[in-house]
């Protein structure tokens, strides 16, 4: 059974993961990860497969939005949206 | 009840008296092409659901090895062909898997994967060809249609695919579509010959005014290159990786055999110092390959965090590996390793291409630079974070 995750909980696991990223976690906040070029396009496919595998959902091809993944805060309401 | 798949080394064997021909034809013989598709190759990138026989990528990796060892254009038609495959089943719409993946996986179609522009190679982003909504007055969105214009190079097996995979620009996002060789405003012209895969079937793709329907989008715009094509190329990346084992396998037991055999100076070539050297060097390098193959087939099979890592550092060491293996082989062979079309020339000149194709050693070395640091960054924050770290030890 795949363990549902609460808010901060979610956002403190993507956080951990995107930290890879960045040299300083304040360069997250806020940022367009994608469309501001912190994820280059192998980053993009790691992130996609992470969320996949750490909350246990899939992404399907009618979730590949920009919008859905391009902010700290859009992946953390995506994430939570699949999970419902 | 039909037969078993053969494994690797039973299509190894059957494709290897084939090898001189598929080198003098300039091409691969239709019946090969048949023979691979009835092997299963052709549907190890394909779920059952849609008719596809699934491998594991440590299995489809070795399939790999085993056809390069036989010839390495062959093996390319196995990474262009199960990226196409993967592409689809992964990201694109279910109506458009379920029509055409089915005969992908049989080989009643060929796919092949359209990436490279003259502006854009290592920088995939710098594509040009672009994708336009081309939509007739009150048409609803099921007859929704895409315009696609540009010229895609370097295509293997572009020559006799029935689709390709494409990637274009919409504004500045690009987004990939499957095309059809059948679909108005296409022109296959087959690429200036080159001197290592001879029988790829190489081809560019004119796209003019091409029309594709909307349900034949491969992922979203914004993530054809980012997300379908990247992905994609992490298979095309394992693939090209087990094929230059596969090469420099052959080439080590070629040089084996040979120096084992050959008498100068009184004594076999294999018992001369400097020639120990040059064997051993290529065989080091070949059993390291190996290792590092294997680690990243079984972080894709895992879907390892570090698996893009993984990944690089397979390409950039069998890639070499069959460079040193390669030469070695023709140093060793003197001048009969010079013979054009020989076994030796075609290793020389195919592990040429193995170091350019699914991204160039150099901007292999920039990726795993920055995969390294991504690492480094992790370890800093866990000072007990190995720091290299096998895929059998999945976090």
């Amino acid at each position: 059974m795949t363990a549902v995750y609460e808010d901060e909980a979610v956002r403190s696991r993507v956080l951990e993961f995107l930290l890879r990223y960045v040299d300083d976690p304040a360069e997250l906040e806020g940022m367009q990860l994608i469309t501001g070029g912190v994820l280059s396009s192998l980053a993009t496919v790691a992130l996609v497969s992470h969320l996949e595998k750490e909350f246990g959902i899939e992404v399907d091809d009618d979730d590949l939005e920009i919008e859905n993944f391009d902010t700290l805060d859009s992946i953390v309401q995506f994430v939570q949206g699949k999970q419902v | 009840m039909s037969q078993p798949p053969p494994t690797a080394d039973e299509l190894g064997r059957l494709l290897l008296p084939l090898a001189d021909e598929i080198e003098a034809a300039r091409a691969v013989p239709e019946g090969v092409l048949e023979t691979v598709a009835r092997s299963g190759a052709l549907a190890a990138m394909v779920p059952a659901q849609y008719g596809g026989r699934p491998l594991s990528y440590q299995e489809y990796g070795e399939l790999n090895r085993a056809v390069a060892r036989t010839s390495a254009s062959l093996q390319s038609l196995l990474t262009v062909h199960g990226m196409v495959c993967a592409s689809l089943s992964r990201w694109a719409p279910e109506r458009t898997r379920q029509r055409l993946l089915p005969r992908l996986a049989s080989g009643e179609l060929l796919g092949a994967f359209g990436l490279t522009e003259d502006s854009a190679g290592s920088d995939a982003q710098a594509i040009e060809t672009t994708a336009t909504p081309d939509n007739p007055a009150g048409a609803g969105a099921a007859d929704a249609v895409w315009r696609l214009d540009g010229v895609k190079r370097w295509l293997s097996f572009g020559q006799v695919a029935h689709c390709f995979l494409v990637f274009a620009k919409h504004g500045d996002r690009s987004v990939g579509f499957l095309v059809r060789r059948d679909d108005p405003g296409v022109t296959v012209v087959p690429s200036r010959r080159t001197s290592g895969f001879r029988s790829a079937m190489l081809a560019d793709l004119h796209l003019d005014g091409c029309r594709v329907p909307a349900d034949r989008m491969v992922g979203r715009p914004g993530f054809g290159v980012a997300q379908v094509a990247s992905g994609a190329l992490s298979l095309g990346r394992l693939c090209v990786a087990y094929g230059s084992l596969g090469l420099a396998e052959a080439c080590c037991d070629a040089m084996l055999g040979h120096t084992s055999s050959r008498k100068q100076f009184g004594g076999r070539l294999i018992d001369l110092q400097l020639v120990r050297g040059l064997v051993s060097d290529a065989v080091l390098d070949t059993e390291a390959a190996r290792l590092l193959c294997e680690q990243a087939a079984r972080a894709m099979d895992a879907q390892d965090d570090w698996l893009i890592h993984h990944v690089l550092t397979a390409k950039l060491a069998a890639s070499r590996a069959a460079d040193t293996a390669a030469s070695a082989a023709a140093q060793l062979h003197g001048a009969a390793g010079l013979v054009d079309g020989g076994p030796v020339d075609r290793w020389v000149r195919d592990a040429r291409v193995m170091q350019v194709i699914e991204g160039s050693t150099q901007l292999l070395q920039h990726l795993l630079a920055e995969e390294s640091l991504q690492r480094f960054r992790v370890r800093r924050r866990h000072p007990r974070y190995p720091f290299a770290q096998g895929a059998d030890r999945v976090e």
